[in-house]
């Protein structure tokens, strides 16, 4: 053990890009140590495949686990408006903005075999949404098909719509990208998490303990992977505006479940006290696919910037240019498709046929626009619809282990009444079940109407409440912008 | 471009930990280097010369086992120091392209990193695919020229860091990791007055911790395991 530094200093570093240097920091670290620590040489065959464009990172047996007890929080600034002691409709409630902090603990990456843990380390099985933590995950990242990291030059196009690095052996402009496998196996992110609001503790010199707000805890757990995901870094293209810019086009696959009711033995509401989480409770999305862009090379980016001069400030995701070349790729419409409904008509009857490796209107538009969906089922094509109270498939909400179900109500209109939907004209078709519940034969078969807005008392009576599956295609993302807002100045 | 500035008062401590876990053989080399890896961005620590007896057991060179602790404007038990005053010393600034003279401030900002006893050493990837294969990630540019071989890197050398498996349940001791960024807010350079070293804007939206519930300032901790192949192309 040796001493490098204890003196008081300041430092200014400059970094092309903040990832790069935390990146090169990170890897300065990890790989000088081998390069001097004599390992087998290269061959000059190995020596002269080394390109030096990047880093390839495979990862085999991986699992990672943060402690159950350990949190990453958002702290959230002091009330404001009154003195927030009321409750209900009292003036002293409603005129309150009451503080609000946000926890996640044990952030975990870790398989869908292997032994299974709850956050009490309790075992459970690692193939169930009932179980939040894994065993190891084999090739996490394929060696044959691992995450990458480099710096490169592909092709795009720019704010003011010349192409960009058009000749790949004349590139004119280099971007940092770290890209996830385009395949790689299934495995679990959970975490749980406590809601705290109205809390008083100062977070820097009051233990968590101190100062106590109200407090939900909660449970979230993510089967399946994030294949094909790519996060960049580069000099946004806009004139006056060449900022740090940050693209991340994310791609997830898989299951997701959300519940808030704990297990009655490994219950606690003590604060950060892990607990355990009922086996089946909570809202599930199943079957889920979502490709989300944020971010065009090089005519879209994540910045930031200033708002006025208080302090506050903006991230952006930046507006599509007034610019031919640009917004025709893209929006990418098919020849002869000036209105863009023909194009997306196609798109989405042919949502699971890759393009031509000759048509770039196909690649564009897959490139630009997102898409979300739940469930297996499809518009023309495969998948069942779920049974009403389906619990494998789409999005459902389920009743927690040992409790009584619940009467679902499904309030469907068949007919609008514009006036409201109280109103003479508007028609609602109510569950084929008796009043009070019990008794229906409801999959696949309608109910009674009523006029107005529905009966109520025709309810389901279930377990499970599935809403069915769903798809969002075609998302086109122009323009994002949040802004922070300081306590008391927005 | 992005430039960042870290003003403190207080003293950072970085602190490596080599060991042998088979043959180390390059201990002072590879000492030697790290520091040089980070006196970059700090001042030049001295290095502790091996013993006769330190160096007679070195035997050989499959590999190393690292420790490194990294300290930000705190004690040894996580307690900040110096963090006080206005403006507080404690603070880090991003200054991004094209936005001159405007910082974004991450204010009362201190904690501390570890990670323990990783394990490096030479290997070489399988020789059998995984059944995840796909050797269009090795191309170049023009989307035909493999950076590696026959876009195949089954076989090559890598470097291989990695964790044993063998931990007990509820060990997590691999990594540890504290920070606290009190308040977030832009600063503005004002005549002679650097942003960075201003505090006009005493608002935030929000702050931001790493920690444990064991305790005020017990750091986050995590356990890892599995083994990275890392392999240039």
């Amino acid at each position: 053990m040796f001493l490098l530094t204890r003196t008081p200093y300041r430092i200014l570093l400059r970094f092309q890009m903040l990832a790069q240097g935390i990146f090169s920091f990170a890897l300065m670290v990890l790989l000088t140590p081998m390069a001097l620590a004599g390992m087998s040489s290269m061959t000059e065959t190995e020596l002269s495949g080394v390109s030096g464009t990047g880093l390839a990172i495979a990862l085999d047996d991986f699992r990672y686990l943060t402690a159950p007890t350990s949190y990453f929080e958002q702290v959230g600034q002091n009330n404001l408006g009154s003195d927030c002691s009321g409750t209900g409709s009292s003036s002293s409630n409603t005129n309150c903005w009451r503080r609000g902090d946000l926890r996640w603990y044990g952030v975990s990456i870790s398989g869908v075999t292997g032994s299974g843990s709850h956050w009490n380390e309790s075992s459970c099985d690692a193939g169930s949404l009932a179980c939040p933590r894994g065993g190891q995950i084999s090739w996490f990242s394929p060696f044959d098909n691992p995450y990458l990291i480099r710096a490169w030059s592909p092709a795009g196009m720019s704010f003011d719509g010349s192409d960009i690095n058009s000749d790949p052996n004349n590139p004119n402009k280099t971007i940092y990208e770290f890209l996830a496998p385009t395949e790689q196996p299934d495995y679990k992110f959970s975490f749980w998490g406590e809601i705290e609001s109205g809390a008083t503790r100062n977070a820097e010199t009051d233990a968590l303990t101190f100062g106590q707000g109200d407090r939900l805890k909660s449970q979230t757990i993510i089967q399946g992977n994030a294949a094909g995901s790519i996060f960049r870094l580069f000099q946004f293209t806009e004139s006056g505006n060449e900022t740090f810019g940050i693209f991340y086009h994310s791609r997830l696959q898989g299951d997701f479940r959300f519940s808030v009711g704990q297990n009655g033995s490994g219950a606690t509401d003590v604060i950060g006290a892990a607990p355990v989480f009922d086996n089946q409770e909570g809202l599930h999305f199943m079957n889920v696919d979502a490709y989300l862009p944020f971010g065009q090379l090089y005519y879209q980016a994540l910045t930031v910037g200033a708002v006025g001069t208080g302090g506050d400030f903006y991230l952006e995701l930046t507006q599509l240019p007034e610019t031919a070349n640009v917004y025709n790729r893209f929006y990418s419409l098919d020849s002869g498709d000036s209105r863009g409904f023909e194009t997306a008509r196609l798109e989405v009857a042919n949502w699971d046929t890759p393009c031509a490796s000759n048509d770039t209107s196909c690649q564009n538009y897959r490139l630009s626009h997102g898409y979300v969906r739940y469930g297996d089922w499809y518009p023309g094509g495969g998948g069942a619809r779920n049974a009403i109270d389906g619990d494998s498939d789409g999005m459902f909400f389920r009743k927690c282990s040992g409790c009584a179900n619940f009467n679902a109500f499904a309030k469907r209109p068949i007919r609008i009444d514009k006036r409201g939907e109280t109103q003479t004209m508007q028609q609602t078709q109510n569950y084929n079940c008796a009043s009070g519940g019990g008794g229906c034969s409801v999959v696949g078969g309608g109910g009674p109407t009523t006029t107005g807005q529905g009966d109520s008392t025709r309810a389901y009576n279930t377990a499970t409440a599935n809403l069915g599956d769903a798809r969002i295609e075609g998302l086109l993302i122009q323009f994002i912008r949040m802004e922070s807002c300081q306590s008391g100045g927005c | 471009m992005l430039n960042l500035k870290n003003v403190s008062v207080v003293a950072r401590v970085l602190t490596f930990v080599l060991r042998s876990f088979s043959r180390l053989s390059v201990v002072l080399i590879l000492c030697a280097s790290s520091g040089g890896v980070f006196s970059a961005g700090m001042s030049t620590g001295k290095m502790q010369p091996l013993d006769d007896a330190s160096m007679a057991a070195i035997e050989g060179r499959s590999g190393i086992q690292l420790t490194l602790r990294l300290r930000n404007n705190v004690s040894v038990s996580g307690t900040p120091i110096g963090c006080s005053g206005t403006p507080n010393p404690c603070r880090l600034g991003l200054e991004f392209a094209d936005r001159s003279g405007i910082w974004l401030m991450l204010k009362d900002y201190y904690g501390s990193f570890s990670i323990n006893d990783i394990r490096l050493e030479g290997s070489t990837l399988p020789v059998v695919n995984t059944g995840y294969q796909d050797s269009t990630r090795f191309l170049a540019n023009d989307l035909t020229t493999c950076l590696i071989p026959g876009c195949d890197p089954r076989g090559r050398q890598a470097l291989n860091i990695f964790y044993p498996g063998n931990k007990g349940a509820g060990v997590y001791n691999d990594l540890t990791f504290f920070a606290n960024v009190g308040r977030v807010a832009l600063e503005f350079d004002n005549g002679s007055i650097p942003g960075y070293q201003r505090d006009a804007a005493t608002g935030s939206v929000l702050g931001f911790r790493a920690a444990d519930s064991a305790g005020l300032n017990s750091p986050n901790r995590a356990r890892i395991e599995g083994n990275a192949y890392v392999f240039g192309y």
